[in-house]
């Protein structure tokens, strides 16, 4: 069995430049963290246990009203035990 | 202020994405210096092994395992954005149920057809394939054994199953799932251009001023393009998009022409447009009288069902369905001067305005123009006559191989360009564009494979449908099946798949990565690597091969599809499998494996396994003690250099991110046919369709025809089937990935409000849907994604416990064969 894991992604929305806000706030709702937007165009991060977890949640964005594309940029997955420690740069 | 590891890769995550989008990054999340290798995570760039779109992916990996991926900031394709399927990319590997030991049907030690699945060892399990194999070709001959492919095969291994089907076996009953994808497409390039493949690329996005979609959901099932089509739409007041469907779907959110019309009238639309452009005097002769040639196509052509199949019998011009005769400019305009625009109202059910505006943007010269289609297009009766027909517009109005001015196939597949297609896995075909039924070509292949004159057979194999009804009649009784899923794929299952699985008289071999439907089928089951468990190539739908290195170890015994095919080869020697008379003339060949004549040839095996590089495994070179990627690769480019199939030297492919052929004196070529784009245009000549002989591109008459089968009193709804976000074909890797099974568990039939309330039904009823072949349960879907005109329904196929396939037709295209998975009768009775 391996150690439980935790998986943090971004992606970006393609939106209806008008819709942004809108947009904005309802991918909040969805408890999605909105890390930066622009007209048009909006950066998302989404965490979870498993990749599938993201996934589905990334889904469930594509799917919003005024959303035309919703494209995974980056995912990475490490153990939730690891997640608090310090950074060493 | 310290900074956790989670805080570390949320500011990775955000930079990336930013980065993407092309928005200014904020001091918070500008990437950190040391960047991703400070967490110890070993990268490397592959394609993404999903969809056509051929995606590049950076893969993570750590102790043996993929822990992240990325969207590749290099890959032109994608431009460090992945879809959603992207995050399953490493899931996918991992499913509880992944097969790792060879399983045969056994009763008391031995192979049973009625036998339970055991685990056996590879030695076993090729031993009963061999003697199986052997007892078949014995009595009936290479007519009797097939294999059926996929548009997943990496270029090698479509390249092994050709030499080891046609050259080994002496069968040519070798075809890929991709007839079910694309045959229609890879059909209509052959006769118009007499080259197969798109001539532009996707840098059309960028360029053109207008898209239509006919029959394509790019929004859902092509995420990438449609992320870039957004772009030029969203960003570009003057771009315009037109989408065509049968139904409402995702994509018709951004579209400013939306059209939905009836199952198959997109036929008299194409032919509507037509006479459009020439009766508004919108024809661009001067290209028109350079580059085109008119021809008439037979007409009446049936539906490639059972030859005794009423249809069939009353089809007058089902004998000779290809033909083409010569015509002239006139003849068409007269031909497609019946298709006006009253009369196609008519037919489709379309609103004039929306037509009129969809003519519009292929008639008004200073517009660029792409048209993108997939499976609405190819699943089609008239699946080739589409494709033409598109074709017809773009040459009518010189709207063509240039920068924004694209017709554009997309097709479902990582390879199915690559492999199905480029190395000719169809049972006609041969690699680089040529055929069995062309002698020079058959010799050409048996020059660079170094085999006796005479070998490869002249005849063409049995395609897809046809190989299951052959089957089930008992005419075919070895089957060898790899990287796909049949019997969940095909048309009709219970009437003519499934029944040839179960047929005592057959061997069916699956390979596989998990136990599909068609795996739990078979007599026989191998455990397959998948996708960065072996070292791989692909080729996507805008001609771009891209290669990829093992990265991780395919699991138990699990073996590549390459390993399989080149170790069963050794199993065969020539005297059991060829004829005396061939071994009479070349006496060298004899007493030698069919490994030694195809494998060990002294090509496939010229490389070394000093050249892998030593940073990555390689099971197969460790295996075979050469390098047999890089010598099929080699042997393989053979056919096509200097004949307008150019690839790059193999070691070229693993430093990019992949190019585009032709590649000529190491530059890819983005436009063909164009003059400063294309190097087989010669200076002087501006466009030159060079893969027919007269370098004149083909403008077609053919007319609306109805589909085989539409509703009626008994059967009152059109039945569609197809895809959704969620789920990437069969679902036999989505729906591992526990929680996106959860997303979309299962099928549903989305309808019209209104025709459930007619029928007493509500959203969630269950319900049985029953065609005259057969039936399946799924649940009433009135709301969500899918918007359904009045009497038309959609199903999705992913879904292996509620198998639509039960109740689709078998109709095919008559011309490409390709099955016609968009068009039959139902009807829906409450449970």
């Amino acid at each position: 069995m391996r150690e439980p894991m935790q998986h943090i992604s971004s992606a970006v929305l393609r939106v209806s430049p008008a819709a942004t806000d809108e947009v904005s706030g309802a991918v909040t709702a969805l408890g999605v963290e909105v890390a930066l937007s622009c007209p048009g165009r909006i950066v998302v991060l989404i965490e979870g246990p498993t990749s599938g977890a993201v996934g589905e949640v990334l889904t469930r964005l594509a799917l919003l009203d005024g959303v035309h594309s919703a494209c995974m940029v980056y995912e990475q997955a490490e153990p939730l035990s690891t997640m608090g420690d310090e950074q060493c740069l | 202020m310290p900074m956790t590891r989670r805080d570390y890769i949320k500011a990775q995550a955000t930079a990336a994405a930013a980065a993407a989008a092309g928005i200014p990054v904020a001091t918070a999340a500008q990437p950190i210096p040391g960047g991703v290798e400070a967490l110890r995570i070993r990268w490397s760039k592959a394609p993404c092994r999903f969809c056509g779109t051929g995606c590049g992916v950076m893969v993570g990996t750590r102790d043996g395992y993929v822990v992240a991926t990325h969207g590749d900031t290099q890959a032109e394709v994608n431009r460090g954005l992945n879809c959603v399927k992207g995050y399953f990319l490493s899931k996918i590997m991992y499913g509880e149920d992944r097969l790792t030991t060879p399983l045969l049907r056994m009763r008391d030690g031995v192979y049973a057809k009625d036998g339970d699945f055991q685990p056996v060892s590879w030695d076993e399990a090729f031993d009963v394939m061999a003697a199986q194999a052997k007892r078949v070709l014995a009595e009936k001959g290479p007519r009797a054994v097939a294999m059926f492919g996929s548009g997943q095969w990496t270029i090698w291994e479509g390249y092994a199953a050709t030499k080891l089907m046609r050259a080994g076996f002496r069968s040519n009953n070798l075809d890929p799932n991709a007839r079910h994808c694309m045959a229609s497409a890879a059909t209509a390039f052959m006769r118009t251009f007499g080259m197969d493949e798109p001539m532009g690329c996707y840098d059309d996005f960028e360029h053109a001023d207008a898209f239509v979609l006919w029959g394509s959901n790019m929004a859902e099932m092509h995420p990438i393009l449609w992320t870039r089509l957004t772009d030029r739409r969203l960003g570009h007041e003057h771009v315009r998009v037109a989408v065509l469907s049968t139904f409402t779907h995702r994509s018709m959110d951004l579209a400013d022409t939306p059209i939905i019309f009836k199952p198959g009238t997109d036929l008299a639309i194409l032919n509507y447009i037509a006479n459009h452009i020439i009766q508004t005097g919108r024809v661009n002769r001067d290209f028109v009288d350079k580059h085109t040639a008119f021809f008439t196509g037979a007409t009446d052509i049936g539906y490639g069902l059972r030859p005794e199949h009423a249809l069939q019998t009353a089809a007058t011009g089902a004998a000779n369905a290809g033909a083409m005769t010569p015509s002239d400019f006139e003849s068409f305009a007269a031909f497609v001067a019946d298709y006006t625009l009253e009369r196609t109202v008519e037919i489709s059910g379309v609103d004039p305005e929306l037509l009129v505006e969809l003519a519009e943007l292929y008639a008004d010269p200073d517009r660029k123009v792409m048209s993108l289609w997939t499976m609405g297009f190819n699943q089609h009766v008239r699946g080739v006559w589409a494709n033409h027909m598109v074709y017809n517009i773009h040459l009518l109005t010189g709207k063509i191989s240039e920068p924004g001015n694209s017709p554009f196939s997309l097709t479902g597949q990582p390879s199915a360009c690559g492999t199905a297609r480029e190395v000719g896995t169809f049972a006609h075909r041969l690699p680089a564009d040529t055929v069995v039924t062309n002698p020079e070509h058959r010799a050409h292949a048996e020059e660079i494979w170094e085999l006796p004159a005479g070998l490869l057979p002249d005849w063409v194999g049995a395609h897809a449908v046809e190989q299951d009804r052959q089957l089930k009649d008992s005419a075919i009784n070895f089957y060898w099946i790899q990287v796909n899923n049949n019997l969940q794929a095909a048309p009709n299952i219970d009437q003519e798949t499934y029944p040839g699985y179960r047929n005592p008289d057959n061997f069916i071999v699956v390979s596989d990565a998990y136990p599909t439907v068609t795996a739990r089928a078979a007599d026989l089951v191998l455990p397959a690597a998948m996708w960065v468990e072996k070292e791989g190539a692909y080729g996507n739908a805008e001609r771009r091969t891209h290669f990829w290195h093992q990265l991780v170890n395919a699991p138990g015994d699990a073996r590549s599809d390459l390993w399989q095919m080149m170790e069963f080869s050794k199993r065969f020697t020539t005297d059991e499998v060829w004829p005396e008379e061939i071994l009479a003339a070349a006496p060298e060949y004899r007493g030698k494996t069919l490994f030694d004549v195809l494998f060990a040839n002294g090509k496939a095996n010229l490389y070394p396994v000093t050249d892998v590089n030593p940073d990555y495994a390689n099971a197969e070179a460790a295996a075979f003690g050469f390098y047999p990627q890089k010598g099929l690769f080699e042997e393989y480019a053979e056919f096509g250099r200097s004949h307008g199939h150019d690839l790059a030297p193999f070691d070229t492919y693993h430093q990019n991110r992949g190019l585009r052929w032709p590649v000529v004196d190491g530059r890819e070529t983005l436009w063909r046919y164009r003059e400063g784009h294309d190097p087989y245009v010669n200076p002087g000549e501006g466009v030159s369709f060079y893969g027919r002989p007269d370098g004149r591109a083909v403008i077609l008459a053919v007319p609306y025809e109805p589909p085989a089968e539409s509703p009626d009193d008994e059967y009152g709804f059109w039945l569609v089937t197809g895809r959704v976000l969620e789920h990437w074909h069969s679902g036999s890797m989505t729906m591992r990935v526990p929680e996106l099974y959860k997303a979309f568990p299962g099928a549903v039939c989305f309808m019209h409000p209104e025709d459930a309330r007619a029928l007493g039904l509500n959203r969630g009823s269950e319900v049985r849907v029953i065609s005259r072949r057969g039936e399946m349960r799924s649940r009433l879907e009135t709301r969500g994604r899918n918007r359904m005109p009045r009497g038309v329904i959609f199903v999705p196929w992913f879904d292996a416990s509620q198998l639509i396939n039960k109740v689709t037709l078998d109709a095919n295209d008559p011309i490409s064969r390709q099955t016609d998975f968009k068009k039959c009768a139902v009807r829906i009775e409450a449970v």
